[in-house]
């Protein structure tokens, strides 16, 4: 049963990336562009082009990362008693 | 292996220290800073004392502590950008102060003193920078037993490879039942990947793999749980694995859908769990800078052969734990820089054993927090 599931999800992942363009995009991300109407405008033109809700979800999602409480037990993963037995 | 890394990211640490600021006051630097007076309220404060009770010495009848908290944190960054290298300088020192429970929750004041740098060069202006970051964060609380150091270093290349290394080093070394207090090290590698359908849809995936190595200053409650010999070293690797499908459903509405999974995997089966979580985000801004967001999660948590109902003398089952929550996030610009944040955490908690002894992992959690931020 699990060989067949990861076979399955390898020809998924063989058939989408076979779809697509792989590109580093200037947002600095490895990106599989896989067209659609006004393709690669999500990420492949400079941020203020953007969707300006999305820029607004990815500044929220990103604001003071990197100064996050490292002493904190908020965040993923860490529901349901996980981080008491860190 | 782990040396070698270790003495990469202590370079790394350095290198970034101390050019960061040398080349910022070499370029001139562009100056922001920032004040966030908050309050909190939780119903449920969890520092490591307030979990199972068959590992902790901490004896109170009620697994709940509730109180409010009041938080002052000032940012304060300095910043160069040109188009092949940008440097960062940030410190965001903050003053936390506890009430409630009769003043038993007087013990977490403290304070926290973060210090980061950065140093960004780009090759190619189109392409991805390498990025090499340093912070060391300061914890001091009123309980000594807290207080730490916490030196961690960062290479990336872009957004979607990074190496980062971190240290927890605590001030004592007596005997502890939390290994939240023990020190640590951890060594995390993550590569990320982003699929783009259109200027509205993607989904971005990412695969961490991670390695922590603790001391051993254990309590002998804590070897009795595990039942390891008292020479034993803890070593975790974890394995994460995540991805969100994002939506742009409007000029200012959006949707996002996740779904994570972890597997720790200890030297010791006592440790041996994991989790998945599948959540919802609906994220909402205007033009002024406001914002709304409410996410609703779904987790799950199963220990590979962690048996409560052993430890207590029941009949033998497999700790699972599954948890709802919902949170509301907001922020008000109310003028220029000055904006009024606000959010409610709900989480509800369910275990699957039903002894009295345990009951304390069936618990509601309420945050209430609310904030305003003011940036020069």
């Amino acid at each position: 049963m699990r060989r067949m599931a990861s076979v399955t999800f390898a020809i998924l992942v063989v058939s989408v990336a076979g779809c697509g363009r792989m590109s580093l995009t200037s947002s600095g991300h490895l990106a599989l562009d896989l067209g659609g109407a006004s393709a690669g405008a999500l990420n492949a033109l400079p941020p203020r082009h953007a969707e300006p809700v999305l820029q607004a979800f990815d500044a929220q999602q990103n604001d003071g990362a990197d100064l996050s409480d490292p002493n904190s037990r908020a965040g993923a993963n860490c529901a349901g008693g996980v981080c008491a037995i860190f | 292996m782990r040396d070698l890394l270790a003495c990469v990211a202590a370079l790394a640490w350095w290198v970034t220290t101390l050019a960061a600021p040398a080349l910022l006051w070499a370029q001139g630097p562009e100056l922001t800073a920032s004040f966030t007076p908050q309050i909190e309220f939780n119903n449920h404060i969890e520092f490591g004392i307030s979990v199972d009770p068959s590992t902790v010495s901490a004896s109170r009848t009620s697994p709940q502590l509730r109180g409010s908290r009041s938080t002052l944190e000032a940012l304060v960054e300095a910043t160069h950008d040109s188009p092949r290298v940008a440097y960062r300088l940030a410190l965001a020192p903050s003053v936390e102060n506890y009430s409630g429970e009769g003043g038993f929750l007087d013990q977490f004041d403290g304070t926290r003193l973060p210090l980061a740098a950065s140093l960004t060069y780009r090759p190619w202006q189109a392409g991805p920078g390498l990025r090499l970051r340093a912070q060391a964060t300061r914890l001091t609380r009123e309980a000594a037993i807290y207080d730490n150091w916490e030196p961690t270093a960062e290479i990336s290349v872009g957004e979607f490879a990074s190496y980062e290394f971190r240290r927890r080093v605590f001030d004592d070394s007596d005997r502890r039942e939390d290994y939240l207090l023990i020190s640590s090290t951890r060594h995390q590698g993550r590569v990320a990947g982003r699929i783009l359908h259109g200027a509205k849809t993607r989904v971005d995936t990412s695969y961490r793999l991670q390695n922590e190595r603790y001391g051993t200053n254990l309590s002998a409650l804590l070897y009795i749980a595990t039942q390891v010999p008292a020479t034993f070293r803890r070593e975790d690797t974890r394995h994460f694995v995540d991805a969100t499908a994002l939506r742009v459903l409007g000029s200012a509405f959006l949707v996002e859908v996740g779904v994570s999974g972890m597997w720790n995997r200890s030297n010791t089966d006592f440790y041996d769990f994991r989790t998945n979580e599948a959540s919802v985000t609906a994220f909402w801004s205007a033009a002024d800078g406001s914002w709304l967001r409410v996410v609703a999660r779904r987790s799950w948590l199963r220990y590979g052969t962690r048996d409560f109902q052993e430890t207590f003398g029941g009949p033998a089952s497999v700790r699972r734990d599954s948890a709802w929550q919902g949170v509301l996030t907001g922020e008000w610009r109310v003028a220029g820089d000055v904006a009024v944040t606000a959010s409610a955490d709900i989480l509800r908690n369910r275990t699957n054993d039903s002894r009295e002894e345990i009951d304390f992992l069936n618990y509601t959690q309420a945050i209430y927090r609310i904030g305003v931020s003011a940036a020069y």
